[in-house]
């Protein structure tokens, strides 16, 4: 699902956005996760810069998962089970 | 507490849960971006993650949840990057040499170059082009996380694309002469008149 907005100052155009809630899903178990707009429609005037500033949100959105960030949601869902255990 | 109400809470955890998997890594990236260094980003993006559990209650479901823990980030970066000298900060001398070298002009421009450019940036232009730039928020988006007004936010974007450009590519003399700079700001500015995105 797309997100049309004005995305940079040189143009404006619909693309499925990183922003955008219905877009990239992310796989725990490989650790990484699709960006969500890199298959979508482009600004016919998208510019280099925002291209490049783009691709550099998705190569660290689409790095895999750090372990810590792994350990601290185990820590998280310890936390509501024991919130369900003794409810 | 009654047991439905204790079930509700549950789901809304679970759900809290949830919305915060699916953000990390659009929080890391974001706060690679702010930082330029990747294990502070990730300090700050797990120690951002953690506020925001613990003030989970707070969280009001429906609204939006994604600026509210790029918020919650952001913050953190400015209060980490009070006490701590590692994180990047703006540097005026570095870019003056930088906009003085004139790298050769290419078409093409690579990723770390602007990874390089970014560092140079004011924080608050950085934080600006990363959400709106490179994570595509809307102004008011944007607008929201940063506390600004929108009119703000397309001037720090118009300002911080004008630097980046120029420390990227080299200098030419809209960039480096102020009045011709402003200009040139006030003409990317007014390309987009118009903020408001259609979903």
């Amino acid at each position: 699902m797309g997100i049309t907005t004005n995305c940079g100052l040189s143009g404006s155009g619909t693309f499925p956005s990183a922003w955008n809630d219905g877009g990239g899903q992310l796989d725990m178990k490989k650790g990484k996760r699709q960006a969500s707009h890199l298959g979508g429609a482009m600004d016919p005037e998208f510019d280099s810069l925002t291209a490049a500033l783009r691709q550099m949100h998705d190569s660290i959105a689409n790095e895999p998962v750090p372990n810590d960030f792994l350990d601290l949601l185990d820590q998280i869902d310890a936390k509501i089970s024991a919130t369900k255990k003794f409810s | 507490m009654e047991p439905q109400a204790k079930t509700v809470k549950q789901d809304a955890s679970d759900d809290f849960r949830s919305q915060m998997v699916a953000l990390i890594p659009s929080l890391r990236a974001f706060a690679r971006g702010l930082c330029g260094n990747r294990e502070l980003a990730d300090d700050l993006a797990q120690e951002a993650m953690m506020r925001a559990w613990a003030a989970h209650e707070s969280f009001t479901p429906g609204t939006n949840f994604r600026a509210w823990m790029f918020m919650i980030l952001r913050n953190q970066f400015y209060t980490t990057m009070r006490k701590n000298s590692r994180m990047t900060s703006w540097d005026p001398e570095a870019a003056e040499r930088l906009l003085v070298e004139a790298p050769p002009q290419q078409h093409h421009i690579h990723m770390t170059d602007v990874e390089k450019a970014l560092k140079k940036l004011p924080a608050e232009q950085r934080e600006i082009l990363m959400l709106v730039g490179a994570g595509g928020a809307s102004y008011e988006e944007a607008a929201e996380i940063t506390g600004c007004a929108i009119g703000t936010v397309k001037s720090r974007l118009a300002r911080g694309r004008v630097a980046l450009a120029a420390l990227i590519n080299g200098p030419d003399e809209a960039v480096l002469k102020k009045p011709s700079a402003s200009k040139r700001v006030r003409d990317e500015m007014s390309k987009h008149p118009d903020p408001t995105p259609s979903i």
